[in-house]
């Protein structure tokens, strides 16, 4: 269950990482229907 | 809190879809390898990641932190069905592949020693002497 509980730690740090990547990106998105 | 959850509606159900895929496989015999091709649930994690994030900040106005959280949220819940299935699985004998040594230590020799995976297996200590 170690590896479990570093799969959870590995796994939110990669979360964390990757949505403020994906955030950062979020202007990309238009608002509305062209 | 129940906003979020709103939020990530459709990453839990896809997260749902890949467990229970997951679990059906193992049922069906197929190999570790297939499977997580099909229904990795940590690349569909990273790709949730990717997209629910910006897609809060567009459509939710979520600031990083916002977004974050919605993301960890789901992740949370994805581990506490890795982390059950495991616990099944090792309470009752069970096989699935939440107890494959592949997805608990990250190596496949165990299971290659049985003769049950379909690659062959490479001895890089020889292929690094060797070179």
């Amino acid at each position: 269950m170690l590896a479990r509980a570093g799969g959870l730690v590995a796994n939110c740090i990669l979360g964390v990482i990757l949505s403020a990547i994906g955030w950062a990106m979020g202007s990309l998105i238009p608002v509305e229907k062209t | 809190m129940n906003e979020k959850l709103d939020f990530v509606r459709l990453p839990l159900a896809l997260i749902a879809i890949f467990f229970i895929g997951n679990l059906i496989l193992g049922a069906t015999g197929a190999s570790y390898d297939v499977a997580k091709r099909l229904f990795s649930m940590v690349i569909l994690q990273t790709h949730i990641a990717l997209l629910w994030a910006p897609l809060g900040r567009r459509y939710r106005g979520y600031s990083i932190g916002g977004a974050i959280a919605s993301v960890v949220l789901v992740i949370f819940v994805s581990k506490i069905l890795i982390w059950g299935a495991t616990i099944f699985s090792y309470l009752t004998g069970v096989h699935t592949y939440f107890d494959d040594p592949v997805a608990i230590t990250g190596s496949a020799q165990e299971f290659r020693s049985e003769g049950r995976c379909s690659r062959v297996p490479v001895d890089w200590s020889q292929i690094v002497s060797s070179a």
